[in-house]
């Protein structure tokens, strides 16, 4: 098959290399203006972990604004270190300050540790957790996510079939927009830069770029209701090319007036670690202690 | 033709075949939508014909965390 815009052979989504690099990085930047991600003096933490995701939204960032990374290893044997090896290379030869957190440091036990012991949920605990500690850098304006089409996708769809659909509301390419006053104190923006970039086109970018990614995955991504979710919208999107994108347009046609009705009320804050909370404990602390009773851990937050 | 499959884990496989990347995904019952081809180290589209002399990667695009 021959390239959509020249006679070069198509590599992936009917371009060749140079116009796939050439439209990868158009549609990369268009969605920063777009939807006014970055402001010209923000300071951008990038929430990295050593992935495709993390390393292709790290080196786009760098080209054009100041970046530094944080990266939190969860403690999961055989993967997390070939990703956190790549991490580590890649902002050396970049020149890119990268911070490392643990689990085992923060709260005691590495998420394997977690997982065995306990019957809770590796995502559950991994997304509570890594998001606890992400939120509490407040040495920058905005965290950059490596989140895609596809993650954006799974996430609308899982929350339908859920029948969550308030926490629709708090999905979009930029998120975490509570009142400045509380914002700026205790809860710094996300933004999504690759939101409409599917992952197998990252992962194109990636190869093409030569960054060395690894191909591991994650060994707890198939215990999860999103890898249900992910297997089930691949096999349509491979039918029904374009589901994904309909999906996540349709959504954000939706957003505003999602927002609307379900409006965030008065954000409080955790009596114990002070940070966020929707309820008198915020989600990592509630963690922290479930973990507690089950480990006996000899570290709180 | 060997074909090395980096998905849930690494395996090589060696298989007698002669056809467009899509229908190797087909007789190994891999969604396209996941993978991605690596025909002699070089990343070709799903269309692309692969002969028995290749030497075939293909590489998982959902890593996850």
């Amino acid at each position: 098959m021959k390239c959509k815009k020249c006679k070069q052979k198509a590599v992936v989504s009917g371009l060749c290399k140079d116009h796939f690099v050439k439209s990868f990085e158009r549609r990369f930047y268009d969605c920063i203006a777009k939807y006014k991600l970055i402001k010209k003096k923000d300071k951008i933490l990038v929430a990295a972990s050593g992935g495709k995701d993390s390393i292709v939204l790290l080196y786009l960032l760098s080209k054009k604004y100041k970046v530094k990374a944080l990266a939190i290893d969860e403690g999961i044997h055989g993967y997390r270190e070939q990703t956190l090896k790549v991490l580590k290379e890649f902002c050396e030869k970049n020149e890119i300050e990268l911070t490392i957190k643990t689990l085992k440091k923060e709260f005691g036990y590495s998420l394997d540790q977690i997982i065995k012991k306990t019957k809770l949920r590796a995502c559950t605990v991994c997304g509570i957790l890594r998001r606890y500690l992400l939120n509490k850098d407040r040495s920058c304006d905005v965290i950059a996510t490596g989140h895609n089409l596809d993650d954006e996708a799974q996430s609308i769809l899982m929350n339908v079939l859920k029948n969550q659909i308030e926490l629709l509301a708090r999905l979009g390419p930029k998120t975490g927009v509570i009142p400045k006053k509380i914002a700026k104190k205790h809860f710094i923006q996300r933004i999504k830069p690759m939101y409409f970039i599917p992952e197998r086109e990252i992962m194109a970018y990636a190869v093409i770029k030569k960054f060395g990614v690894s191909f591991t995955e994650c060994p707890y991504a198939y215990d999860s209701f999103r890898s249900s979710v992910l297997e089930g919208l691949n096999l349509i999107e491979n039918k029904n090319p374009g589901t994904k994108m309909n999906i996540v347009k349709n959504f954000l046609s939706e957003l505003p007036n999602l927002k609307q009705k379900y409006k965030q009320g008065r954000v409080g804050q955790c009596s114990r670690c002070r940070e966020p909370a929707n309820k008198q404990l915020c989600s990592a602390c509630q963690m922290a202690d479930r973990m507690k009773k089950l480990l006996k851990a000899r570290k709180p937050l | 033709m060997k074909i090395i499959i980096k998905k849930a884990g690494k395996k090589e496989i060696t298989k007698k075949f002669s056809g467009t990347g899509k229908k190797l995904l087909e007789e190994l019952k891999i969604n396209p939508e996941e993978v991605l081809i690596l025909k002699n180290n070089e990343l070709v589209d799903v269309d692309a014909r692969l002969t028995d002399n290749d030497n075939i990667e293909i590489l998982s695009v959902v890593s996850g965390g």
